[in-house]
């Protein structure tokens, strides 16, 4: 697995500290067991009122063993938090449906625009972008580019209350504990933007705020850290509409395609089991075409080959669409299959018979409105605010 | 829309530290003799920062020395960086208002609940199961909330009704970037100082320096129109934004209790560019244009005319819209408008062909909708005694044609997870 994803995972190093860890902790045990085999054998003594030099001898050995256990404590703590960071690092189980070599393309919605267009130049021309100089990659959209924005999002929350999911209006900041439990290196900031720490609290590089958004992943774990449900609520499906905020290099090119900040739908689907699962991802899939064929672009669905996916992934679902600047695919959304990877370390749990289990996540960005409309300002047709994303359209008849 | 702008580079901020260039502060105003006394007495109403003294006497150190005086730039620049401390002039009708604000209008009469007792939106939101606020503190951040069902879903309703009927009045929609360089906070008039402030930023050794949270769309707006000149005529320029706001501010009184205070939440904004002679007008019509959008959501308000000392550094006027909260008992500040005059135009180089001259244009700001005090008051006062709240009727289309959010029971309850050792 680990080959194939091309990790540079050490197992070596793993085994390598577990046994240390293990040795250390047999070490303990077994001079634990000699501790009540000796107090044992003195509590013997001292019933029999026996007194003289065998107590003092006894008492001596116990104290020994004690002081023993004692240095040990430290060695096998800094063994155990070693050894367990680095299982932790160990990444998730590849789903059967994850190709080893070539994404797999699972279907395909008519066929890629021919014309070469530059979404910057088109968004220029137009009036719709306008980018912010010498900062992270920021953008100003503009008129009919905001409303983009804004009734693209409301379209797919539209369809998705009707499929019965459930709105989420998330927090935007969340703690480094949780960006650890989604398997993300917590200390890295090309991963999550990290807030100054400007409060009156002890500086701790395990304990800062990230800015992550109320439309990513994060804010939904964050929500079920260290808590339980009762398995009969399950499956639950949850989405939310909001920013994603993800660092990118200064160095890029201003493009729609690698903004910091993003305006996005995120879904959030929690199933008992690996197979509950996989049901939920079906329908999931079914609405992103439906709600994609409805807006009548070209767009593709594939499996992501193993080596391009995230560690606390199984299976990716790729959406993409074609950039005609770029002459590539470019992810517009996705799917993940995350299984037990993310509960397990944020213990997330549910019962099912008065017995405490993990259950299996899906999480995704069904769209990213940046990406989406870079290519769709890239289309062979002249650029227009699709007729169900209009101002018109945001009023509703009862369900 | 930005197009026929022509863009005065007087200075490529960018490239340039902010101090090496320097706002075009009225210094003829300021630093007159004359006008001493106008502008101590303007700051002490105000109860603002800034040392009128100190500019006068760096003014009158600059003015004797010459351009190639080795102490030349280094007191211009600390001549600046003082002289931009000090408040925008007060509107002539605020002057003697003294503490207190003056009602102007009171909007919708308070709701009659009979004997029943009003709950507290937080009280109602956990009957039916609609917010979660308690032990957030762990993983996201002390003040976290999350709505979900159909609040989650009213919030959008909010943002769908707010930014149509704007629309529809001939606002521009833009979608704004929520980091910002200090430049443009502080030129907007928010002070941005060492560790305790009211920005949050991020952090500078490991994502760059100078990089800040935006508290309103308003910084981020202004920021954009920087350094631009604009056509007479094509002024006033109308924009709205809905946006993320970040507050480092804290508060541990009763009064800002739940979700009345937070660190982070949706806001539509107004900000509009007018004429000089015009944005006396235009803060009239912006204050309208809240009437009209909040009398017909069935809340009880008050306007009010701030006070002197209610106004910030930047603000030549403002009008508060105070809303009543039954279950808190208490008027709560859900919006606000102000005319900044020239305050930010002149320290963010905004200027209008006027003529043959350049003028400076005067930026003005309001709040159409920011959601969570709007939430209080709409689901405290529209609550209803047999466990539901009712839906004002204009806000009904935005919410599928729901009249009405009762018990949702489609999330379960959390429990905390007790781990034994």
């Amino acid at each position: 697995m680990i080959i194939k994803r091309k990790s540079n995972y050490d197992l070596h190093k793993l085994e390598n500290l577990w046994e240390v860890y293990n040795d250390l902790r047999n070490l303990k045990l077994q001079q634990e067991n000699s501790k009540s085999k000796l107090s044992k054998e003195l509590s013997e003594l001292l019933k029999l009122k026996n007194e003289g030099n065998e107590v003092e001898k006894f008492k001596i050995q116990i104290n020994l063993i004690k002081e023993n256990i004692k240095n040990l404590k430290s060695p096998l703590w800094s063994a155990e938090e070693a050894a367990m960071v680095e299982a932790l690092n160990v990444p998730n189980l590849l789903h059967k449906l994850t190709p080893d070599q070539e994404n797999n393309v699972i279907f395909q919605h008519k066929s890629p625009p021919s014309t070469k267009k530059d979404h910057n130049v088109v968004g220029k021309q137009k009036n719709l972008i306008k980018y912010v100089q010498n900062t992270h990659n920021l953008v100003y959209l503009l008129g009919d580019a905001a409303l983009f924005e804004l009734g693209s999002k409301f379209y797919f929350s539209d369809y998705l209350k009707r499929s019965n999911y459930i709105q989420f209006s998330n927090p935007d900041f969340v703690k480094s504990l949780v960006v650890e439990g989604c398997g993300v290196d917590h200390t890295d900031p090309t991963s999550t933007f990290i807030l100054h720490h400007n409060d009156d609290t002890v500086f701790n590089k395990d304990k800062r705020l990230h800015l992550t958004g109320a439309g990513s992943l994060y804010s939904f774990l964050a929500y079920h850290t260290k808590n339980v449900i009762y398995g009969k609520v399950l499956p639950l499906k949850y989405f939310s509409l909001g920013r994603q905020y993800t660092p990118t290099g200064k160095e890029e090119n201003h493009s729609l395609f690698n903004l910091s900040q993003s305006s996005a739908v995120q879904i959030f689907g929690v199933a008992r089991d690996n197979n509950e699962l996989e049901e939920l991802l079906e329908e999931i899939l079914c609405m992103v075409k439906t709600l994609f064929n409805e807006l009548d672009y070209h767009y593709r669905l594939s499996y992501v080959a193993a080596d391009k996916i995230h560690v606390w992934e199984s299976l990716r679902v790729s959406i993409e669409m074609y950039s005609t600047s770029l002459k590539k695919y470019i992810e517009i959304g996705h799917l993940s299959l995350i299984g037990d990877f993310m509960s397990k370390r944020l213990l997330f749990t549910y019962t099912d018979n008065k017995e405490a289990k993990f259950p299996h996540i899906l999480s995704g960005t069904i769209l990213n409105v940046p990406k989406f409309l870079g290519c769709v300002l890239e289309q062979d047709e002249e650029f227009s605010i699709p007729d169900v994303f209009r101002v018109e359209n945001w009023p509703k008849k009862a369900m | 829309m930005l197009s026929p702008f022509k863009r005065r580079i007087h200075c490529n901020i960018g490239k340039k530290l902010f101090s090496t260039c320097y706002p075009e502060i009225d210094v003829e105003y300021y630093c007159h003799r004359q006008n001493l006394s106008e502008i101590k007495h303007n700051i002490e109403i105000r109860k603002g920062v800034g040392d009128i003294n100190r500019v006068h006497e760096l003014y009158e150190k600059f003015k004797s020395l010459s351009m190639g005086d080795s102490m030349y730039e280094n007191i211009k620049e600390n001549f600046y960086s003082e002289l931009v401390k000090l408040p925008n002039i007060t509107h002539p009708d605020v002057r003697d208002y003294k503490e207190h604000p003056r009602t102007i209008n009171t909007i919708n009469l308070k709701k009659d609940f009979g004997s029943y007792k009003p709950l507290e939106f937080s009280e109602i939101t956990q009957l039916l199961n609609l917010m979660r606020t308690d032990k957030l503190g762990y993983t996201c951040d002390n003040k976290s909330y999350y709505y979900f069902g159909e609040l989650a879903e009213y919030e959008e309703a909010l943002l769908k009704y707010t930014v149509s009927y704007l629309l529809k009045k001939g606002f521009n929609l833009v979608s704004v970037p929520d980091v910002l360089s200090r430049n443009i906070i502080q030129s907007c008039g928010m002070a941005v100082n060492g560790d305790r402030t009211q920005i949050y930023s991020l952090d500078p050794v490991l994502h760059g320096a100078d990089l800040h949270l935006s508290g309103t769309a308003e910084m981020s707006l202004a920021g954009m129109l920087s350094n631009t000149q604009h056509d007479s005529k094509k002024l006033p320029l109308k924009f709205v934004s809905v946006s993320r706001c970040y507050r480092a501010e804290t508060s541990n009184t009763i009064e800002e209790r739940g979700t009345y205070r937070v660190h982070q939440f949706t806001k539509a904004e107004m900000f509009v560019v007018s004429k000089q002679e015009d944005s006396d007008d235009t803060l009239e019509y912006i204050r309208k244009t809240q009437e009209e959008l909040f009398s017909p959501l069935g809340i009880h308000m008050r306007v009010l005319d701030m006070p002197p000392h209610e106004l910030g550094a930047p603000a030549f006027r403002k009008y508060d819209i105070e809303a009543w909260m039954p279950g808190r008992n208490n008027y709560g500040e859900i919006s606000s408008c102000s005319n900044c005059t020239d305050y930010q135009a002149r320290r963010l180089n905004i200027k209008y062909m006027d003529g043959i001259t350049t003028k400076h244009v005067h930026t003005l700001n309001g709040t159409a909708c920011a959601v969570p005090r709007m939430l209080i008051s709409l689901v405290e006062t529209h609550q209803h005694p047999k466990g539901k709240i009712l839906i004002p009727e204009i806000l009904q289309p935005f919410i599928n044609g729901k009249k009405y959010i009762g018990k949702n029971v489609a999330v379960p309850k959390l429990k905390l997870l007790k781990i034994k050792n």
